[in-house]
């Protein structure tokens, strides 16, 4: 895959939030459990906003989107595969997103530390993807993605392959060892 | 001139996941003598939520069960050390698995 010549160091980062539809698993909206006295999702934002130049929020369907307490300065972006898991969401905040690199979360992540995220995007040169690995086990929506990963993502899509490890062999992955 | 001595401090302490479900509520306020300390709170939460003990608090009272930890303020993961608590403080009471 081609690396761009861009000065990664100083380039501005997007950040996505990956808050789909609701949770099958809690039953409800995670996007908007109460944490601490506000929406999670809020949380979320506030935790990434200091390495961020924007905030794109992807969700299933548009409706879902005018009901997410998130504000007039995020942009919300529609899931573009639907029910395609997180790799849809991913593609989908990737082509949105207005920045060459963008930092992937998931709405259900309080405790987010601008340290470590900070670090991330210091290993960016050279690669397409920057992805912490946790006891062996790639963090793939805490995670950091260029655009030149597009084409790669959406291959694996229209293939309804929607594992994401499986599309970060595909690419030039900088991984890190992450102490849980 | 004097001071009025603040005899009680009110904890706040949020509960998610299975503490949630197994006690039935989102949130439990401590109403707690004011020289508080983390240790404390354990026994006044099973106190509060007796479904919690031996699953979420230790059987002795002791502290979170293992598997369970608290935050502070949403910032701050506590393990072990001692910590003052002071009045508006904000506990969370988080399985150490939870994930999205």
């Amino acid at each position: 895959m081609s690396r761009s010549r861009l000065d990664w160091a100083n380039a501005p980062v997007s950040g996505i939030v990956l808050a789909g539809e609701q949770s099958r698993r809690l039953g409800r909206d995670k996007a908007v459990e109460p944490f601490l006295g506000q929406p999670l999702i809020l949380r979320v934002l506030q935790r990434i906003a200091p390495v961020i130049s924007e905030a794109v929020v992807v969700v299933a369907d548009a409706a879902r989107g005018r009901t997410l307490p998130v504000g007039a300065d995020h942009r919300i972006a529609l899931d573009l595969y639907p029910n395609s898991g997180s790799l849809g969401g991913i593609f989908s905040g990737l082509a949105a997103a207005s920045s060459q690199w963008s930092l992937v979360v998931s709405c259900d992540m309080p405790f987010l530390n601008a340290d470590l995220l900070r670090h991330m995007l210091a290993l960016r040169q050279g690669a397409d993807a920057v992805v912490p690995v946790v006891e062996g086990r790639p963090e793939p929506t805490h995670a950091l993605y260029a655009k030149a990963c597009l084409p790669f993502i959406e291959q694996r899509l229209q293939a309804q392959e929607l594992k994401i490890s499986g599309f970060l062999t595909w690419c030039g992955c900088a991984t890190f060892q992450s102490r849980k | 001139m004097t001071t009025s001595q603040q005899t009680e401090l009110l904890i706040r302490v949020e509960l998610f996941g299975l503490p949630r479900l197994r006690s039935g509520q989102r949130m439990v306020e401590l109403l707690l003598p004011a020289e508080v300390s983390l240790r404390d709170v354990a026994p006044a939460l099973g106190q509060a939520c007796p479904a919690l003990v031996a699953h979420t608090i230790r059987e002795d009272l002791s502290g979170p069960a293992e598997g369970y930890l608290f935050n502070l303020n949403g910032t701050r993961f506590l393990t072990g050390e001692q910590v003052n608590l002071r009045p508006g403080d904000a506990l969370l009471l988080l399985s150490n698995q939870a994930g999205g």
